[in-house]
């Protein structure tokens, strides 16, 4: 359960809560668009005054607890610096778009501190637009007509601790690129700014 | 927050175009605008085709729905009428939502054909210049204005000869921009209200049955303003405004008046006083002088029907937490 002493004050854990449960349905989102799994894969939830599509694929949904499960430990532990999705071509393994979210975190912040004070409404309300834009990228995206696959990078501080069921991976930029800056949220404690790269095909 | 004649503009959006767009691309394009605020200002649940697609689901649903159970086992006989009555609750709610759906959509491609249909083939009876998008109770006095703007279409002979732009770039183009335009449509929330659809076409008798003239409307100073402003970039080939112009050579123009005579060089239309000038040619500057309409040849027309929109009141809540399985 989030630790929110009241609706306006966060709490670090609060706010690790937030942002992961964030991450949750943003990746579900951007999976449901790009078409990554068949759509009649997905239910329908509301959330955030939102109607939402998420996964029903259990495999899926087990694989997502895991890493949002170790991603809110490192939220907590201010360990994490990035999250990026990557979607690539299954075949060639080409990296074709690049979901990435910048996580910054107040640094004087710590699981015992006095919580900040921000309207839980606000920060929903700002989640909110931040997936709406998620859902109205795909208008300007270019169509993934090829079967592509998804993957998982988070970007740590070279002190923190990795489980070893993780690995280091490359980054899987994208050459000849085109970015779009989407909207950013914060928590008070946790600001979550995202962003698109994708294969410039013009 | 700039003031233009009292009216509160919360943001502008300018998107160039450098090739030529037509203009069926500029309506199609006007017809997505008006689809990405609809859904962005939360007058509908999900985006547009995905609505669409839902409510194709849902039918199919509907059309293959089996009774709970079998009534002559007393054992789940309680059990049965239960679920049954939970159902038709559900079902219940779920229609409503489906008609709500069914409406909008059914209002939607109504306007959307007018739209079209004012950039259609015969663009030149209509010459769409002007969208509005009003979200609130009436057009007069909404809580929301879009003005998209369509440019007047190039005259250069070269730009309306060279290869228009596709719909999906432009698209493409357009959506990145408007994306990228911070604060360009408001977070602030809206309930679902009327959606009121203006056009400013070219006066033109007899107008389509949907779509009523108001001859005293003005864009209303009330409510947020957003503009979107589609231009062409300068021309290159042209210095001149779009008027023709002439050269006083003594060259025979017989033939170029029925060809584009959009340039030769700038002449002065008072030498027509002159012997040596084509009598067809005096003719023709005038024609085409009068041919370029004024402010006062357009008006603005509603388009029927209004659109509403919808909450979503049968989809679940997500419970709390529901990631940590």
């Amino acid at each position: 359960m989030a630790n929110v002493n009241s609706a306006n004050a966060v709490t670090l854990k609060g706010s690790a809560d937030i942002v992961s449960e964030f991450f949750n349905y943003g990746i579900n989102s951007i999976l449901y668009q790009r078409g990554i799994y068949p759509p009649e894969s997905f239910t329908r939830l509301q959330k955030y005054g939102l109607t939402l599509l998420v996964t029903t694929n259990d495999k899926l949904q087990h694989y997502l607890s895991i890493v949002l499960k170790q991603l809110r430990e490192w939220l907590i532990s201010k360990d994490v610096h990035r999250l990026v999705v990557v979607i690539s071509n299954i075949d060639t393994k080409e990296t074709l778009e690049r979901w990435e979210f910048k996580i910054e975190c107040d640094k004087d912040i710590k699981t015992n501190s006095k919580p900040k004070q921000k309207d839980i409404k606000e920060i929903q309300n700002e989640i909110k637009g931040v997936i709406r834009q998620i859902t109205a990228s795909v208008t300007f995206l270019p169509l993934l007509e090829v079967p592509c696959a998804f993957d998982l990078l988070i970007f740590m501080g070279k002190e923190a601790e990795v489980p070893n069921e993780w690995a280091e991976s490359p980054p899987y930029l994208i050459p000849d690129s085109e970015e779009v800056q989407l909207r950013s949220f914060s928590t008070s404690i946790h600001k979550v700014d995202t962003a698109v790269t994708y294969k410039n095909t013009e | 927050m700039a003031r233009f004649k009292d009216r509160k503009v919360s943001a502008v959006c300018v998107i160039e175009f450098k090739e030529l767009v037509q203009q069926q691309t500029f309506g199609k394009l006007s017809v997505e605008l008006i689809k990405y605020i609809l859904y962005q200002r939360e007058q509908i649940p999900l985006p547009f085709v995905q609505l669409k697609r839902w409510l194709t689901d849902e039918s199919e649903k509907v059309d293959s729905a089996k009774p709970i159970g079998n009534a002559e086992s007393n054992v789940s006989l309680c059990t049965n009428i239960k679920l049954n009555q939970e159902r038709k609750q559900s079902e219940l709610i779920r229609n409503k939502k489906m008609r709500k759906a069914k409406r909008f959509l059914e209002s939607c491609e109504e306007v959307f054909d007018s739209v079209l249909l004012t950039v259609g083939e015969k663009q030149s009876d209509f010459k769409l210049q002007q969208v509005l998008v009003c979200l609130g109770g009436t057009p007069v006095s909404p809580k929301e204005v879009y003005i998209i703007r369509l440019p007047r279409q190039p005259t250069c002979k070269h730009c309306i000869h060279s290869a228009p732009k596709s719909f999906r770039s432009c698209m493409t183009r357009l959506f990145r921009e408007m994306i990228s335009t911070d604060g360009l449509l408001s977070s602030s929330k809206l309930s679902p209200t009327q959606c009121t659809i203006m056009l400013q076409v070219l006066r033109k008798n007899p107008l389509p049955k949907n779509m009523e003239p108001k001859l005293y409307f003005k864009v209303p100073v009330r409510g947020k303003h957003v503009i979107l402003d589609f231009c062409f970039s300068n021309c290159c080939h042209v210095e001149m405004d779009q008027f023709p112009v002439f050269s006083d050579s003594d060259m025979d123009l017989g033939e170029s008046v029925n060809n584009d005579i959009n340039i030769i060089a700038v002449g002065d239309l008072e030498s027509t006083n002159n012997s040596n000038m084509d009598k067809s040619l005096v003719c023709l500057v005038e024609d085409l002088t009068l041919k370029i309409p004024s402010e006062d040849d357009y008006i603005w027309v509603q388009l029927k029907p209004t659109i509403k929109g919808f909450k979503d009141s049968c989809t679940k809540q997500a419970s709390e937490l529901n990631i940590w399985m």
